[in-house]
């Protein structure tokens, strides 16, 4: 029975989206990108793709679905997901590998932020103990890049701005009406898939008209974009049809099931715990030879241990607090205090 | 027989609010049937394009 509950909690979807779902993604992208010449912006928008049609095949025709495509949030998420590609283009451009993982995990900062002011939902003292450890690293993060005042306060915009369109996002998988109005598994799965369809389709138009544009302009910032020849890829094909139909979906439907559940605030801190899994998986195929070795930039370790601390705290905090409500079986609605 | 035909009367009322309920219903089912075929057949031939498309120029 407290299997059943935590099951339906969305504890162990946003635990599975941390372990599995989001470091095997990122793993399969580390191993394109080494092994193939595949664009990897192009193999985003067919693996977003595959993910839809994966979804809305599993949920069949029925209920919610043209209510979800109406929906002004399935729209802010397909359009937030691409200006959140562009600013992560351009904080790869001024930080290192190890510092833009670092720096990624700083969202649940501003959740934290955005739900206790827009959702008005209640912190606990954990909770902001975790906020403050995380806006140490942040700062330790951008203090200890070696880089001039110049680029410092570029990044740092930049940061915030990703940090903001992230949040906004995960606020949307909490939010979004249909979402919530889904009941049973098949409504679930059918109104990611048609968030999902949505959201690759604007990603793909987008993709398509640089690739357009990119043939009689050359513009520099374009140039990490894909070319229409670049779509046109046996491997990249191959890759994202096995990534989007597995690995995507199934991430995609855990994230809006625990949005909605335990709320974006806790699956942001969660999720931002999957670098461990990342770094365990990696070293797994670093020895089976598979992955080289990659280097990580020693000077932000104290800034990433206190993000990831941060993190760790938050989540724990919603959990705790949760646990006497999955106990008896009982849900929390996380927009409790709205009305 | 006063109360006899505002009796009718509701039963009819209940009826066609039940009956309009249903057309509703029905008109629901048919438009998210639709958007849902429109959206697979959209998002597959795209896939499609890009499978057949890859294929043919990595033969090539």
């Amino acid at each position: 029975m407290f299997f059943k509950n935590l099951t339906q909690s969305g504890w162990l979807h946003a635990l599975f989206i941390a372990m599995l779902a989001y470091p095997m993604a990122s793993m399969t992208q580390k191993i394109v990108a080494s092994y193939t010449d595949v664009n990897l912006l192009a193999y985003t928008g067919v693996f977003l793709l595959s993910s839809a049609i994966a979804l809305l095949i599993i949920g069949g025709p029925g209920e919610l679905a043209n209510a979800t495509l109406k929906r002004f949030e399935t729209w802010a998420y397909a359009f937030l997901q691409i200006i959140s590609y562009i600013l992560f283009l351009f904080s790869v451009s001024y930080a290192t590998a190890t510092q833009g993982a670092a720096l990624t995990m700083i969202g649940g900062l501003f959740i934290m932020l955005f739900s206790i002011t827009f959702l008005k939902q209640k912190t606990n003292i954990f909770e902001i103990g975790g906020s403050v450890l995380m806006t140490l690293g942040l700062f330790l993060v951008i203090y200890n890049a070696d880089m001039s005042i110049e680029h410092k306060t570029i990044l740092t915009v930049i940061v915030l701005l990703r940090g903001l369109v992230v949040s906004v996002q995960k606020i949307i998988t909490e939010l979004h009406k249909t979402n919530r109005k889904a009941v049973s598994f098949k409504s679930q799965v059918r109104v990611t898939g048609f968030i999902m369809a949505v959201a690759s389709f604007v990603y793909l138009v987008f993709l398509f008209a640089i690739a357009l544009f990119k043939i009689n302009h050359d513009v520099s910032f374009f140039s990490s974009f894909p070319t229409l020849s670049d779509f046109a890829n046996k491997e990249m094909f191959l890759f994202s049809m096995f990534v989007g139909f597995i690995v995507v979906s199934s991430s995609k439907y855990c994230e809006f099931y625990a949005g909605k559940t335990i709320g974006a605030k806790y699956l942001t801190s969660i999720t931002s715990l999957q670098i461990i899994f990342v770094y365990i998986i990696e070293s797994v195929l670093i020895n089976f030879e598979v992955l080289t070795k990659s280097s990580i930039d020693h000077s932000i370790i104290i800034a990433l241990v206190l993000i990831l601390l941060g993190n760790f705290i938050i989540s724990m905090a919603g959990f705790i607090k949760d646990f006497s409500f999955i106990k008896k079986g009982e849900k929390q609605d996380t927009l409790d205090n709205l009305s | 027989m006063k109360q006899r035909s505002e009796d009718d009367r509701r039963i009819k009322k209940v009826k066609v609010a039940v009956d309009k309920r249903k057309k509703m219903r029905r008109k629901d089912d048919v438009d998210n049937a639709k958007a849902y075929y429109l959206v697979v057949g959209f998002m597959g031939s795209l896939l499609f394009m890009v499978g057949i498309s890859s294929y043919i120029l990595s033969v090539k």
